[in-house]
């Protein structure tokens, strides 16, 4: 093993997927191009929990699968505990553990303890081992009990805390975590950040979630991503140090105000909304949360079949830091 | 009294203009038009699969004929022709495939359907419709007569023209009908073949093996007198076997007698009756049988 | 880190090599089976199908020869026993179907309810997985061939040479590197087209088609004898039934494995090289889970 500085190097990695719409067999009709990725460089030290924070389509899910082997960048590279994912590919695969939260990333028709030792051997591991080592992740998830029941009968929960010890298989020094509590039941969503945070301080975990609080939560490094880039790059404290000079101003409203009117307010700094049922919700920072929601809600309540329902000025948070610096929401 | 019954009396039901004027029906025409439509319209997102399944039979008829060849000689041999009465097996044998593609088309297709729906987690919500299953079933039905005759058809013309023979088209109208009354029996054999994927979830293996043996029971390369006593009896409860060896005698010889049509009108009729009584009962239970378990969206 | 998970970490990399390659076969081809046995129907299907495609083969050979004395075929190929004949040829039927189908589909269904991708980022070289998919139906088609054959004999008065049983072993052997090349192109197809299994059923139809199994490709139109010649089929076919029929006595025995060994350098290493680029491709176009 290389030793290196740090546990995941990644160089001006990009990724554009170019699909071609087909009307026959043969003739081309339509190039797309989508730019996922637009040149993401990170390093990311030994035994820290690295944050991809970003809305659903920001290139969190491609830059896990580049790294983990399963797709091809277009350009630049990545090193996995200083193996070079293109050219030493196996290595690096050797290197990590991934985990992308599908519960459908297991055999449902093999039990949770077959499931764990078929991939023990695939890791090269011999059947008394690869059992033993099976028995003892089961453990640790309070799956023993279960073990031997096919995947397919057992909870949603249940499965995913196999695909998640499976992962952890080969105690790995770096493990890609791809949305691992999305969808999850929220006292097992916290039994897991718990175990992430407790049991596994000491691996390099690259994350990606678009739950705030989990981001802020575990990190220890945070990157904001956006359409391919990264907008953003520090620890949970100074990303939110940035925009601690800045109010957010949450108000919800009935009816659906323009938010280019709001935009142009004097002091905002950014505005978004988001719109459901006749309902809507507006998040607005500027440098006086105060006086600006003194100015909004008097517009507000001068617009037509609009009617404020509840107003709040908060500290920033991730999310706001996000919207400062991208006009988006992360939960949108 | 319940608090079931004190809420089912003092709330008024939920109208709509829908609801008022909905009434069960035991066959919905229409909902098996719309399900026919949708299947021939995803069938038609992939038009190669009507020349590939019209040129694939052919890769499977052409050992058999080979296999004749060079055991009994070219075209012909006095065992076959004293066994089954016809001079030429490539002859007998290619009309044979083409109307048994409709048999084949009748295990896999509507199980094929529903375990498609079942995988793309469509059956579920086709289920909650207020749709008579036979409805869909019939839709499905249909959708596949429509493919397996561009397919059989496709078969029968470039085998006849591959093999060098040719048929009669002179008792063309007996034979369509003798098929038609065929189709509809498979339909209820059909049915009863989908209540089974519903239960077993993994239809390769169910569907291979009943349609190896129907082929195997089935006069299709060969005379039902070349079988063991014991199988043509069997052969004869399968809805397609008086079809095929009557269908052939007319496209061989294109001679039309209307006593032995009749005949074999009724004893279609018949089949009819009984595939259908039995697939739909055996359809209903199978439905029954995958509700109490839960496991109808599961595979 | 504690001792005992360093340890686990490290054991696995100094594991790696032949060794590491050859329990990951194993393990694929063991999970196989269990995710087979897990339809119950499958495991009947399993034991008769063999039996389930001789037996029509059987009646209409009975149909047209009338007895159990074929004069064509003997003119042909230089024996008179059908029966024989087919019954040994055919067995190998379940064999190749069970090698060309089964690596195609098993990559179907592990793409389309996911597994492929999780598969794909363990540490084994990305061929072991086909490799381990063949060894698990090669186990099933070997079955099905022994099961054929044991039939044949027992029920239908087959008589298989003694002698002849190792070395129609070897030829099986021999044979699995060309066809592993032709389930290498396979497995290609299945990655790239929607509906890789039609081309499947296509192509190992027409391979069927031109193998010698029921008949020799003396009856084959002469165009297709060219294409039939080219398959590693033909010739494991011919010996292997050599073999069984007649031991080491058989005729043109030679000539059919010199020409299986050819045919397996040029199958194993186009199979090879289309599986490389089309895993490389089908990873720069990040399709690898999409169907």
């Amino acid at each position: 093993m290389t030793l290196t500085v740090n546990a995941v190097e990644i160089e001006n990695l990009t990724k554009t997927f170019i699909s071609i719409r087909r009307r026959a067999i043969v003739i081309p009709v339509e190039k797309k191009r989508v730019e996922a990725l637009k040149g993401i460089s990170l390093d990311i030290p030994h035994g820290k929990v690295f944050g991809l924070l970003g809305p659903n389509g920001a290139g969190k899910t491609t830059l896990v699968k580049c790294l983990a082997t399963l797709v091809l960048p277009t350009s630049g590279t990545a090193r996995i505990n200083g193996y070079d994912i293109l050219q030493e590919s196996t290595h690096a695969r050797a290197s990590m553990g991934v985990c992308q939260g599908n519960e459908r990333s297991i055999y449902w028709k093999l039990s949770a303890r077959e499931n764990m030792i078929f991939f023990a051997k695939l890791y090269r591991m011999p059947h008394n081992e690869a059992k033993e080592r099976a028995d003892e992740l089961l453990g640790r998830m309070e799956l023993l009990e279960k073990a031997d029941e096919k995947a397919e009968k057992l909870s949603h929960g249940m499965r995913m805390k196999i695909v998640f010890a499976r992962a952890l298989i080969h105690d790995p020094p770096v493990l890609l975590f791809d949305e691992p509590t999305q969808g999850l039941d929220p006292t097992f969503a916290t039994d897991l950040r718990k175990y992430i945070r407790e049991k596994l301080s000491d691996k390099t975990i690259l994350l990606t979630t678009h739950y705030m609080h989990e981001a802020d939560l575990l990190c220890d490094k945070i990157a904001l991503i956006n359409e391919g880039e990264i907008k953003s790059f520090d620890t949970p404290k100074a990303l939110k140090k940035a925009v601690r000079d800045y109010d957010s101003l949450h108000i919800r409203v009935e009816g659906k105000p323009d938010i280019e009117t709001i935009k142009k307010m004097d002091s905002v700094m950014s505005a978004a909304i988001s719109s459901k049922d006749g309902h809507a919700e507006i998040v607005a920072t500027s440098h006086d949360g105060y006086e600006l929601a003194h100015r909004l809600l008097n517009h507000l309540h001068e617009l037509p079949g609009v009617r404020v329902e509840h107003f709040e000025v908060k500290e920033p948070t991730l999310d706001d830091v996000f919207l400062q610096l991208t006009g988006r929401r992360i939960e949108d | 009294m319940t608090i079931a019954d004190t809420i089912s009396e003092e709330t008024p039901r939920a109208g709509s203009l829908y609801l008022d004027s909905f009434k069960p029906r035991l066959m919905d025409w229409t909902a098996a038009r719309v399900f026919a439509a949708k299947n021939l319209r995803i069938a038609m997102r992939y038009p190669a699969n009507f020349i590939i399944w019209g040129v694939m039979p052919l890769l499977w008829l052409a050992p058999y004929m080979l296999m004749m060849t060079a055991l009994g000689g070219p075209g012909t041999s006095t065992s076959f022709t004293e066994i089954s009465g016809f001079d030429n097996f490539v002859k007998f044998a290619i009309i044979g495939w083409f109307v048994f593609q409709y048999v084949e088309a009748s295990i896999w297709s509507v199980g094929n359907s529903f375990r498609h729906e079942q995988f793309s987690g469509t059956l579920e919500p086709l289920f909650v419709t207020p749709v008579p299953r036979i409805s869909i079933l019939i839709g499905a039905a249909l959708s596949d007569t429509v493919q397996t005759s561009i397919s059989a058809i496709v078969l029968l013309t470039t085998a006849s023209f591959l093999f060098g023979v040719s048929y009669a088209l002179t008792a063309i109208a007996p034979i369509i009908v003798l098929l038609l009354m065929m189709i509809l029996a498979l339909y209820g054999f059909g049915f009863m073949v989908a209540g089974m994927i519903l239960v077993f979830k993994d239809p390769s293996v169910l569907t291979q093996f009943v349609g190896t043996a129907l082929f195997t029971v089935s006069p299709v390369n060969y005379p039902l007198q070349a079988l063991p006593i014991q199988a043509r009896y069997v052969a004869y409860l399968v809805p397609s076997t008086i079809a095929i060896i009557i269908i052939r005698e007319l496209a061989i010889t294109g001679v039309f007698e209307i006593g032995q049509f009749l005949s074999a009108a009724a004893g279609l009729g018949t089949t009819i009756l009984f595939f259908w009584l039995v697939g739909i009962a055996s359809f209903r239970y199978a439905e029954r049988w995958t509700k109490n378990r839960g496991s109808m969206g599961g595979f | 880190m504690s001792d005992d998970k360093d340890s686990i970490f490290q054991k696995m990399w100094k594991r790696e090599g032949f060794m590491a390659e050859l329990r990951a076969i194993n393990a694929i081809a063991i999970k196989q089976w269990k995710v087979e046995f897990s339809y119950p129907l499958s495991v009947l299907w399993f034991i008769v199908m063999p039996f389930l495609w001789f037996i029509p083969m059987l009646i209409a050979g009975q149909a047209v020869v009338g007895g159990s004395e074929s004069a064509v075929l003997g003119e042909l190929v230089g024996t008179t026993d059908w029966l024989s004949y087919i019954a040994i040829g055919t067995a190998f039927t379940g064999l190749a179907m069970s090698m060309f189908w089964g690596t195609g589909m098993s990559f179907r269904r592990e793409q389309s309810v996911g597994t492929l991708e999780t598969l794909m980022t363990t540490p084994m070289k990305r061929s072991t997985l086909v490799w381990g998919s063949m060894m698990h139906n090669l186990q099933h088609g070997g079955l099905g061939v022994i099961l054929q054959l044991v039939a044949a004999v027992l029920f239908f008065g087959v008589t298989i040479n003694a002698w002849g049983i190792l070395p129609a072993l070897a030829v099986v052997a021999l044979s699995i590197l060309a066809l592993q090349g032709i389930v290498f192109a396979l497995t290609c197809v299945v990655l790239l087209a929607k509906q890789g299994w039609m081309i499947i059923e296509f192509i190992s139809s027409a391979l069927m088609l031109v193998a010698p199994m029921a008949y020799p490709i003396a009856v084959l139109h002469p165009m297709l004898q060219y294409v039939s010649v080219a398959s590693p089929l033909t010739w494991t076919v011919e010996s292997f039934r050599g073999f069984l029929m007649y031991g080491f006595a058989a005729p043109g025995i030679v000539t059919a494995i010199v020409a299986l060994l050819i045919l397996d350098v040029v199958y194993i290493v186009v199979g090879i090289l289309m599986f490389r680029y089309t895993e490389r491709y089908v990873r720069r176009k990040g399709a690898l889970s999409q169907f």
